[in-house]
């Protein structure tokens, strides 16, 4: 196996966590390596220019022969709960999405690539309310984090000025502000119709806070509403963590990103501190790279599978878990979501994926028949042109279709809700020791069910969408989407969480092991809860930035 | 505003559909054994046809005029331009060329309407039927919608209607996929192309 020079610190990872904390480290002058599971993309090479772009929109699927192997594995299913029935997803023109009564796995979409999820995301950049970190204080239920709204402040306006987030402080249902480094991006045609029935029910549907441009910044130019950014933004109008954190952190020259490596291991030597990992190169060549400190910024499905795939004679149930809870408390993803026809042309593809939301409900309400917060928005999804619609919307073929096409398009827009999942422990990641990748390496197996809580979240969602719809003058539900029987994971969260007491997380405030001082873990498995429906990445950028700054102090202290 | 609310699988309906399926299970085997008598493929004569004319990789000329008029009654025309005048037919010749299954599946499914053009109408080829009958051919193809006891029926009455299915849903698929990344298809549905680099900078331009 071929050794490589000692770094300072190895972060296992180049997403929203890992590309902070190179950034942030390299400016304090630490040698850093990223290994990144993924490959570089150039977003001039992505397909939204191309004329047959929307047969293959998805640039980040990977190569075939990985693909082609195991990513996870999936617990048995759970049994849907009769009693609600009437949240089954459905299309009129296809009928049930799921016939079963088991709820359907889920597709997770990780992606692997430099910039991680940021690459795929919707650009969403939101404050978590106060009341996100500190839900068992305020109402008794779930867990507090070991930090406040308040020890992250600092650190959100710094990541916001950073990347050029835009949006608008005047916000009633979020902490009080200063304004955003650049204006809110006007809502689109089709928010703005849909708008009309969030007022008519006394809700509030705001310009949404976005890592997307509405001017020029820092050599980027401001987004012109193609409406892609999740099939990768090719204006750099979306600030993505490979055109933002990166391109300055590798620019420091001690900074350098290897793409292509994935890790198999994270070693640690007798005394119990982690020593660097070992990972495949992109021709499967086995390498290691030894580091005074690792970083592990992998995601909630990846951190937990490489702990506890990092087993040794010192942790035997691998890294950072002798409180046995690595891997738990996964939380997924709660959403409702229904696809509305307007009689009227709205150009409904135009724009951003997501300018506006809804915070009416961030935070618990003592009249809900369940606890934890829901954010309302309005998307155009994967409704972005002709081809789409005539797959997933028009009916049958010849003049139907034709005429559905014609008398439609543009017209269909989805409102959606997105709630948080309390965390539970029998939620979990594991290690499915049956199964390997493409690597050879054990995969991670999701076992995760909805709680009654979550079931009546969303059937508020339900009645809320619908009733939105309803009040804007919609014409018609054309599709409905669920968690509760199709598993719907995008914001994940949990498996590695920080908390005061070693016995029951995995990490301090800071994103370090309770166990090993010289391993922190820096992205959303390190979250206690989900911020209210809130979107994640923001939040994993101030931790990050946090976590960077506790490290530099640290190491000048001769404590780590 | 309508709700849509599609029909349930009922465990009644599951337990009929069991028992039906073991019924047939032993009755189909033996139909469909008879029924794949009588399938020599058959000689069209070309002479008197009025055929596609242009440059093929794998089509022959009569193919492509057969795929040419089913591919123009899922995108028909009308007022507007449809798959034929799109040239669909030209562009599946392609992705179908680059393709031994596709090769197959186009070859068999030509086949089976010129078969079904004769067991149903009597008539030598698909190109003889006139509008409706087309369209009742294709529907047998896509049986999509139809009830399960009728799907049995279509199945022991003419051979090959499983081929047909993944022909139709293919050639259905395929025909749309080529006319709406086309700009006459564009047109027809008032679309611009695609979004980049031109971008929507009229996003928010509207009375609202």
């Amino acid at each position: 196996m071929s050794k490589e020079k000692e770094v300072d610190v190895c972060i296992i990872g180049s997403g929203a966590g890992g590309a902070v904390v190179a950034y942030a480290l390299g400016r304090a002058g630490f040698s850093v390596a990223v290994l990144e599971a993924g490959p570089r993309f150039d977003p001039i090479r992505y397909h939204m220019n191309k004329k047959e772009w929307e047969k293959n929109p998805y640039p980040f699927g990977g190569p075939p022969e990985e693909k082609a192997k195991n990513l996870y594995t999936y617990g048995i299913p759970e049994k849907l709960n009769p009693s609600y029935e009437y949240l089954r997803s459905k299309s009129k023109i296809r009928g049930f999405y799921n016939n079963t009564d088991r709820r359907k796995p889920p597709s997770i979409q990780r992606v692997k690539g430099v910039g991680g999820t940021t690459l795929h995301y919707q650009g969403e950049a939101h404050r978590f309310s106060a009341y996100g970190f500190k839900p068992k204080s305020l109402y008794g239920v779930a867990e507090d984090w070991p930090l406040g709204y308040e020890d992250l402040e600092p650190y959100y306006e710094e990541v916001e000025t950073f990347l050029g987030v835009s949006g608008t402080n005047q916000n009633p249902f979020k902490p009080p502000r200063g304004p955003f480094p650049h204006p809110p991006h006007e809502l689109s045609c089709a928010s703005k119709r849909v708008k009309v029935g969030f007022d008519k029910l006394g809700l509030h549907l705001l310009p949404n806070s976005l890592n997307i441009l509405s001017r020029p910044y820092d050599g980027r130019p401001a987004c012109n509403y193609c409406n892609g950014c999740y099939y990768g933004c090719m204006m750099r109008a979306k600030g993505s963590m490979d055109v933002t954190f990166l391109p300055k952190a590798e620019a420091m020259g001690n900074v350098e990103i290897k793409p292509n490596s994935v890790v198999r291991e994270i070693t640690v030597n007798k005394h119990g501190r982690v020593n660097g990992v070992i990972y495949f190169d992109s021709k499967k060549v086995e390498k290691r790279q030894k580091a005074k400190m690792v970083v592990l910024s992998a995601g909630a499905l990846e951190s937990p599978r490489l702990l506890l795939n990092s087993r040794s004679s010192l942790f035997p149930d691998g890294l950072a878990n002798t409180s046995g809870m690595v891997g738990k408390f996964f939380m997924e993803t709660i959403v409702y979501a229904v696809t509305v026809l307007f009689s009227e042309q709205i150009h409904s593809y135009k724009g951003l994926q997501i300018d506006s939301r809804a915070w009416d409900y961030n935070e618990p309400r003592k009249e809900n028949s369940f606890f934890g917060g829901v954010v309302f928005g309005v998307s155009a999804l994967d409704l972005l042109g002709p081809l789409r619609y005539a797959k997933s919307l028009a009916p049958g073929w010849g003049s139907e279709h034709k005429d559905f096409m014609r008398k439609y398009f543009g017209h269909a827009i989805n409102i959606f809700a997105i709630g948080e999942q309390l965390p539970q422990e029998n939620n979990t990641i594991s290690i499915d020791p049956e199964v390997k990748d493409y690597y050879g390496i054990p995969v991670a197996k999701v076992t995760t069910k909805l709680s009654k809580n979550d079931l009546e979240m969303l059937s508020f969602m339900s009645k809320k969408c619908k009733g939105i719809a309803e009040a804007a003058g919609a014409e018609e539900i054309v599709r409905e989407f669920s968690s509760y029987d199709l598993s719907m994971i995008s914001h994940m969260g949990g498996t590695c969480r920080m908390g005061i007491n070693p016995n029951k997380s995995v990490v301090n405030s800071y994103c370090q092991s309770h166990d090993i001082k010289n391993l922190f873990i820096i992205d959303s498995s390190c979250f206690v809860t989900q911020g209210g429906g809130d979107s994640p990445s923001l939040t994993i950028h101030a931790i990050a930035l946090r976590a960077s700054d506790y490290i530099v102090s640290e190491v000048k202290k001769g404590n780590i | 505003m309508k709700v849509n609310s599609p029909k349930q699988f009922t465990r009644r309906k599951f337990i009929g559909t069991i028992t039906l399926s073991s019924f047939l299970s032993l009755l189909i085997p033996t139909a469909y054994f008879f029924s794949l008598r009588n399938t020599k493929k058959k000689k069209i004569s070309l002479t008197s046809r009025n055929l596609i004319s242009g440059k093929f990789e794998f089509f022959t000329p009569y193919q492509a005029t057969v795929i040419d008029e089913a591919l123009s009654l899922i995108i028909p025309t009308d007022e507007d331009p449809g798959a034929k005048e799109a040239g669909v037919v030209f562009k599946l010749d392609g992705i179908v060329a680059s393709s031994d299954k596709l090769k197959e599946l186009y070859t068999k499914g030509i086949e089976w309407l010129d078969y079904m053009a004769e067991r149903v109408f009597e008539r030598e080829s698909f190109l003889d039927l006139n509008h409706n009958e087309k369209v009742k051919i294709l529907k047998i193809a896509n049986s999509s919608g139809l009830s399960y006891i009728y799907k049995v029926f279509l199945f022991l009455r003419y051979r090959g209607t499983r081929t047909a299915r993944g022909f139709f849903k293919t050639l259905k698929q395929q025909t749309i996929e080529v006319f709406y990344t086309s700009e006459m298809g564009w047109k027809v549905v008032g679309y611009d192309g695609p979004p980049q680099w031109s971008g929507n900078p009229d996003y928010n331009e509207c009375s609202l």
